[in-house]
């Protein structure tokens, strides 16, 4: 029974934490403005853009001395790259400074949901003068607005030259204005004599160009040539899908606005138009690189690199692993940044390197384990590249590392020194003899044969009735929750219930009562029974209210008729002071329990 | 005037409840009488006194008064070590492992003596992963022990869940408790239903020979499809006259004789 709390406590345990790490989440947040300079009286777009959801409302960000900001409204956003959705959410402030000087806002951070949101810092400075934008606009705003002013690419690389394997920045933007897009796939173009591209998670920003604000997504990536040539690269193209929002009967429109009133929204109804945009090319020039001065194993590194060189413990003992990490920092194509070269490794076992590459650097682990105690250094590294800023191959030698090594543990003995007798004797690992563990000397716990728990029948029997009890339960508490909630329905069990307990007096006053006592409690169970069946206080049943609702309702006119008489006849029996005859009470008994039994058949 | 019927349902639980965990707890009482201990003992001394024949026939005898024990079966196995009988040693420590798994004494002595049988000449795959690891952290518990364990999650899993239907307000406390429990329920389930099928559908048995021929058809003269060493595994599927249709551990299927092999 221990082991079996051991385990059951340990399986709790395990349970809670993979919950607690399930809950656990990272929020995105980032705060930018579409200028970072303007003149007084004008006004800059502060944007706070929370990614990976698309419900976080519109945080206080308070004020900030000399700025008046107001908020403007939310701007959602949602990505499908690679198969995977991101989705956000922009809040616009729009910022106007009221003097002067330069403003940092931010950082802010927020709580909303048990996530912590914590963003960037962003400074506006605010001169005299009216800022020119610097930027020339990619489409100039007419009067008369295109779809290609709304929405369009840009390709831009940062240059018209280089060598094979030089790195080439490359960066495509997604602009779009006042549009609903989705589905905005990763940009595409002809690679040929290019590495393979791949982009990085796209950033995410509001630009100004000329007068209008547009949502930008900025995709980044370096590409580098793989053969000498002059190549055209691009249009870089993008396939997205623009969202048009209709509203109901006022027909198809391209409406691509969503202003509408919020009554609107319930007619409103979305298409997708899918659409594929293309950027301007770019020319590209790739030389070879220059043979002059090649050395003679140059891997093919091309960029600006520092190399690291350690080896360490320094003193070790025959069979002891050295680590040898060899490290490139800098800047350029890590893809064709290979192993440094070492000299002579003759007297050392030496495994494969462990390569680890990271922004602007790659490192190599490497074990070198000495088979002799006769090296006493790990050899010297030569590293080429060519450096495309000085348009020189340059090489980076690093070592030897000197190293003490020492002989192993199995050469012990020839160190012997002094008398034999005195001499330490190597101790043999002890061989220990197997045989079976002696018998039990206690009988354990009996069990009659074929007498298991789970094949008991009692047991068996036994197991499904917690499962029906809850069953039982949620039956019971869901009609409990009911008759809390659903009058008509509490009133129509109550009408049941009342009715049969009113019948069973009667018959028992028929036998004894006064009929004038009878019939005031006739009167009385069939008014309250109606009342309850037909959710009508009881008070206010009478005659001609039952007769107008079961008319309503479609009654049978013999029953009808029956409850009309009941009622006649108590009218009768109760104000007229008529002598009335048990057998006639018997009838107008039974009268009432037809009345009920048609009720309850009918469900009226 | 509904409370009433919420007490007498609660009541009703808690007397099943009460009955399942007694008739588990009174199953694993003791229920040996003064004879079959008496008996048990004595057939200790004959084992101390290396009369190993007697000493078995002694265990067998309560066997067949209709008691076993994993300690019985345990000192069954080492008598037939002594005898040099490593095929009913291994059958022995096997029955005994169904009720004592987690003896460190008798995981010893099974090993032991599977390093002096033969190494099989097949390969046992292993068994799928998913499988492994559900068995896993019952594997010190016998088929009765994880019974009893999943009813109790069973009990803890309809009490939790009661507290949350009679209280929804309890759903933000206990929620995470209840899906925990649950979890554990059904793991326990699936334990017990990967080991009932392995020990209770599957027919295991021990090759008690030798070297056993295992032929193509159940007749004398058929060719020998494979040969089995004393204190192999294999699984029983039919038995026809004096044969035995048994499958290997790696699949293979052929016909054996009824007295080579004993059933766990």
């Amino acid at each position: 029974m221990r082991k079996i709390f051991k385990t059951f406590l340990l399986s709790c345990i395990i349970a809670s934490s993979i919950t607690a790490l399930a809950s656990a989440k990272a929020a995105k947040f980032e705060i930018s403005l579409d200028k970072s300079r303007i003149a007084i009286g004008e006004t800059a777009q502060l944007a706070l853009t929370f990614y990976d959801t698309q419900s976080m409302p519109a945080p206080d960000i308070g004020n900030i001395d000399g700025l008046e900001i107001r908020y403007v409204g939310p701007s959602t956003m949602m990505t499908v790259l690679s198969g995977q959705v991101s989705t956000s959410i922009s809040h616009i402030y729009t910022v106007l400074p009221l003097r002067t000087g330069k403003f940092q806002i931010g950082s802010f951070s927020f709580k909303y949901k048990g996530d912590e949101y914590a963003s960037n810092m962003v400074v506006l400075e605010a001169t005299e003068e009216k800022v020119m934008p610097q930027e020339k606009a990619p489409a100039a705003p007419s009067e008369t607005i295109n779809l290609e002013d709304r929405i369009f690419v840009t390709l831009m690389v940062n240059k018209t030259t280089a060598y094979v394997n030089e790195l080439i920045p490359v960066t495509v933007k997604l602009y779009v204005n006042r549009l609903n897009v989705s589905d905005i796939q990763l940009p595409t173009f002809s690679q040929e004599g290019f590495s393979k591209i791949e982009f990085k998670e796209p950033k995410q920003y509001r630009e100004n160009v000329g007068d209008t604000i547009y949502d930008v997504l900025e995709f980044k990536t370096n590409i580098f040539g793989t053969m000498p040539g002059d190549y055209k690269l691009g249009p870089a193209k993008i396939k997205c899908s623009l969202v048009e929002r209709k509203v109901g009967p006022r027909g198809a429109r391209d409406e691509f606005f969503s202003n509408d009133s919020f009554f609107e929204d319930f007619r409103a109804r979305y298409e997708k138009h899918p659409v594929e945009l293309k950027s301007q090319d770019a020319q590209l020039i790739i030389s070879p690189l220059p043979t002059e001065g090649r050395p003679k194993d140059f891997s093919g590194a091309v960029g600006d690199y520092q190399f690291i060189f350690e080896a360490g413990p320094a003193k070790v003992k025959v069979g002891d692993p050295i680590t040898l990490r060899m490290t490139i920092n800098g800047t350029g194509n890590f893809n064709t940044v290979l192993i440094p070269r070492l000299d002579n490794t003759t007297g050392f076992k030496v495994y494969e390197p462990e390569v680890k590459t990271e922004d602007n650097r790659k490192s190599f682990k490497e074990v070198f384990i000495p088979e002799t105690d006769k090296v006493t250094q790990i050899p010297r590294a030569t590293f080429n590249y060519f450096d495309t800023n000085r348009k020189e191959y340059r090489t980076i030698t690093q070592g030897p590392v000197a190293i003490q090594v020492e002989k192993g543990k199995e050469e012990a003995p020839s160190q012997v020194v002094g008398p034999i007798a005195t001499a330490p004797t190597l101790q043999q690992p002890e061989e220990l003899a197997r045989d079976i563990i002696y018998i039990k000397e206690s009988p354990g716990k009996w069990r009659e044969k074929g007498y298991e728990v789970y094949r008991k029948k009692s047991i068996l029997m036994m197991v499904p009735f917690p499962f029906l009890f809850l069953v039982a339960l949620y039956a019971l508490q869901r009609r409990r929750n009911r008759m809390r909630r659903d009058v008509v329905y509490a009133g129509r069990i109550a009408a049941s219930r009342l009715a049969k307990k009113g019948i069973k007096d009667l018959r028992h006053q028929l036998k004894t009562g006064d009929p004038k006592v009878f019939y005031e409690n006739l009167f009385n169970v069939l008014q309250s029974y109606l009342g309850n069946k037909l959710n009508i206080p009881p008070a206010g049943i009478t005659r001609d209210v039952v007769d107008s609702v079961m008319v309503s309702r479609q009654a049978d006119q013999e029953i009808l008729g029956k409850v009309r008489g009941l009622f006649d006849t108590c009218d009768e029996a109760r104000f007229a002071f008529s002598q009335i005859g048990s057998t006639a009470t018997q009838d107008d008994l039974g009268d009432l329990e037809e009345v009920i039994r048609y009720f309850e058949r009918r469900k009226i | 005037m509904r409370r009433p019927i919420i007490y007498s349902l609660a009541t009703f639980l808690l007397t099943v409840a009460i009955s399942l965990f007694a008739a588990c707890y009174s199953f694993g009482a003791e229920q040996a009488k003064e004879d079959q201990n008496k008996l048990f003992y004595a057939a200790n001394s004959l084992y101390e006194k290396q009369d190993y024949v007697k000493a078995i026939e002694a265990y067998v005898k309560i066997l067949d008064m209709g008691l076993e024990s994993g300690n019985l079966y345990y000192n069954v196995g080492n008598g037939f070590i002594k005898l040099g009988k490593l095929g009913y040693a291994i059958l022995c420590y096997e029955k005994a492992r169904r009720f004592i798994p987690q003896d460190s004494d008798l995981k010893s002595n099974l090993a032991y003596a599977k390093s002096l049988v033969a190494a099989s000449a097949f390969q046992v795959p292993s068994k799928n992963i998913i499988i492994r690891g559900i068995r896993k952290p019952f594997k010190d518990f016998n088929l009765n022990a994880i019974a009893i364990c999943a009813m109790i999650f069973y009990i803890i899993v309809v009490l939790i869940a009661s507290a949350l239907i009679l209280n929804p307000l309890l759903v933000k406390r206990l929620m995470l408790i209840f899906l925990a429990f649950l979890v554990l329920f059904l793991l326990n389930v699936g334990a017990f239903a990967i080991r009932y099928y392995d020990e209770e559908i599957l027919k295991h048995a021990i090759v008690v020979e030798k070297e056993v021929e295992c032929k193509y058809e159940p007749i004398d003269n058929s060719t020998t499809y494979y040969r089995m060493q004393e204190g192999d595994e294999v699984i029983v599927l039919k038995t026809r006259n004096d044969w035995r249709q048994i499958k290997r551990l790696d699949g293979k299927i052929s016909w054996i004789k009824k007295g080579a092999v004993e059933e766990i």
